[in-house]
């Protein structure tokens, strides 16, 4: 049986000042419907490139993208089926339209329905995510990030679409709202069926939802597994360096870390890319890239590190 | 220790800001010891950086301070000559270093432009001691990288040099505002390493303000939780977490995802009601589940309920369970 969405050793290559540059380099991923696969990374680490590419709004350098085993043909078909809703409801809705016509916009696109049925479907949609159907006459701007965070949400719903790309859904809002649209963003998932693709650089809302969890560094994927044994297990050194950079709360004052900040020059080509950071890297990883590979005796937990199955000390 | 019985470096009493008839900041009171760190959290709209500016006489127009006493090192500052507290006594770095850095400048030059402002340093002497700056907040290759214009440098970088210039100065206290709230989750770990090691180092005061309550858990001795312009509870970080005395404080704990928890944090109902919207009662009324009808008659005032922890909320005795 074939995956609701697979990525199959997508390769995207942007013009360099030095050549090209691999934003996503080899990248295979698969999402079984109502998952919330979580894409974890810091930026540049071509999480964002990713998602571009499965919604077609970038075209790969080599590898493709299947929907329930085939490819869809362009923008328009793969609109139909996946959705995506951005980190800023501020920058990403026209403050001047209403919410109506925002929720409206891609019924109109795809020229669905008469103006009245689009009219029912928008209040619908509305409901679902929790706006008040009667101030949807007002524009974008006059709602609060919250509210529009769910505009956002509802014209991402109007084509009744599989899955949702959530690009950093919740890092341009306060703490006390993040928390109502996840718990918005879940039920949704529930009622509609959907399966997420969830971006996010905070770790710590990725192991409070996800069911999976794949990270991202230099463009590649460096390991994959479940939640519970990504959070328990990690088997990368840069996994473990994100869990160990995660601000804890009420855990007292901070110890030390001592890992290096990322350096400045351009991912090696050669080798593991995390390599220069790595406190256990040998003259292997800077000769040879580790490929992404199960951890032994257990085929779903996979990490590209040649010290892969030796658990964390 | 606490910062109750710390003789403090810096004492701030009653501090209102408004801008025209509306109160973005009401009777903010705390003080603050040198060594010490205050963390000071709150949602946007809650007044944590106006009264951090607020202190410094630095309220952008039409804001103006409408209240409030300043003591630093035991003397009043009256409003005026908060301005000259700037730098050479309290510094300030920011969320954005960009926009804190001239971007025609090398970073060493404005590091040493520093010193020959505030510590009348000139010439080679004032370059040498840039470079030693530049070191000593970890910025690689130093010497090599003082060349650099701002926006050669990554974004962690940029934090350290705009954390050189502020220290240049030598102030004995650093307001840093959200000052890792912009960097990837590694490269902020690594800041605040640097803040806390600068601070034992110096014996700096430090007022830290985060609208990311675990950061602020991170680095701070005592935490104040600010709420639509006020203060709603203060005290030593760890008591504060595990027993918050204002309903709003645990709604904010529950609210946030915490390592190990594997569910979905709890949402707060409601919304923080905007500065047009601020009655005269308790101004989480509307979202409290503790709310009783007195709740809304007068204000709470934050009140000392011992240990070192202040709270403005009536039924704070039945707050933690």
């Amino acid at each position: 049986m074939s995956a609701l969405l697979a990525v199959e050793r997508l390769v995207k290559e942007f013009r360099g000042r030095g050549g090209p540059v691999r934003a996503v380099d080899d990248v295979s991923l698969a999402v079984e419907p109502g998952e919330v696969v979580a894409l974890v990374g810091e930026s540049g680490c071509g999480k964002t490139t990713l998602a571009r590419l499965i919604l077609a709004l970038e075209a790969p350098t080599s590898g493709r993208v299947l929907l329930a085993g085939t490819a869809p043909a362009g923008r328009k078909r793969t609109a139909r089926r996946i959705q995506l809703v951005f980190q800023d409801p501020f920058g990403s809705l026209n403050p001047r339209l209403s919410a109506a016509r925002i929720i409206a916009e891609p019924l109109a696109i795809h020229r669905l329905g008469t103006r009245r049925e689009r009219g029912e479907r928008v209040a619908a949609l509305a409901a679902a995510v929790g706006l008040d159907p009667a101030q949807l006459g007002r524009r974008a701007r006059a709602f609060s990030g919250g509210q529009r965070q769910r505009i956002a949400i509802a014209r991402a719903l109007a084509l009744d679409p599989e899955i949702l790309i959530l690009d950093e859904p919740l890092s341009a809002l306060d703490v006390s709202v993040q928390a109502q649209v996840l718990q918005l963003l879940l039920a949704l998932r529930e009622r509609r069926r959907l399966t997420y693709l969830f971006i996010s650089h905070d770790l710590a809302v990725v192991e409070a939802v996800a069911t999976r969890v794949a990270v991202m560094y230099a463009g590649r994927i460096v390991e994959e597994a479940s939640r519970d044994a990504l959070f328990d297990d990690p088997r990368h050194p840069y996994t473990r360096l994100l869990l160990a950079s995660i601000p804890r709360l009420g855990a007292g004052k901070r110890r030390h870390d001592t890992a290096p900040e990322p350096p400045r020059d351009a991912p090696r080509w050669t080798g593991c890319a995390f390599a220069p950071r790595c406190a256990r890297a040998v003259d292997r990883c800077r000769a040879e890239t580790p490929a992404l590979a199960s951890v032994a005796g257990t085929p779903a937990h996979r990490a590209a590190c040649h010290f892969r199955d030796e658990a964390a000390a | 220790m606490t910062a109750d019985t710390d003789q403090p470096l810096l004492e701030v009493r009653g501090l209102a800001v408004r801008f025209g008839a509306l109160t973005a900041v009401d009777d903010v009171s705390y003080r603050l010891a040198a060594g010490r760190t205050l963390g000071v959290v709150g949602e946007s709209g809650s007044g944590k950086t106006v009264s951090a500016l607020a202190l410094l006489d630095l309220v952008p127009p039409p804001g103006r301070i409408a209240a409030g006493a300043v003591r630093w090192q035991g003397r009043d500052v009256d409003a005026p000559a908060r301005h000259a507290l700037r730098g050479r006594h309290v510094a300030m770095i920011f969320q954005d270093p960009l926009s804190a850095l001239n971007p025609a400048l090398t970073i060493g030059a404005q590091v040493a432009e520093s010193l020959i402002l505030h510590q009348g340093l000139a010439g080679a002497a004032a370059r040498e001691a840039a470079l030693g700056w530049l070191e000593r907040v970890g910025l690689p290759e130093a010497r090599r990288q003082a060349a650099f214009y701002p926006h050669e440098l990554s974004g962690g970088l940029r934090q350290r040099a705009t954390i050189a210039i502020a220290l240049a100065c030598g102030p004995a206290m650093l307001i840093a505002d959200e000052p890792t709230t912009a960097l990837d989750v590694t490269v902020q770990a690594r800041i605040l390493d640097l803040l806390l090691d600068l601070q034992a180092e110096l014996g700096l005061a430090l007022q830290f303000i985060s609208h990311n309550l675990a950061v602020v858990s991170e680095i701070a001795d005592d935490i104040a939780v600010m709420y639509a312009g006020t203060i709603v509870e203060i005290g030593p970080a760890q008591r504060l977490f595990a027993a918050p005395h204002h309903p709003y404080t645990r709604a904010l704990l529950a609210a946030l995802p915490r390592p190990g928890q594997r569910r979905p944090p709890e949402p707060i109902a409601g919304m923080v009601p905007t500065l047009a919207e601020r009655a005269a009662g308790c101004l989480y009324a509307d979202r409290c589940p503790l709310v009783l009808p007195a709740c809304r008659l007068a204000r709470p005032r934050l009140t000392d309920i011992g240990d070192g922890r202040s709270t403005a909320c009536i039924r704070q005795g039945e707050v933690a369970a």
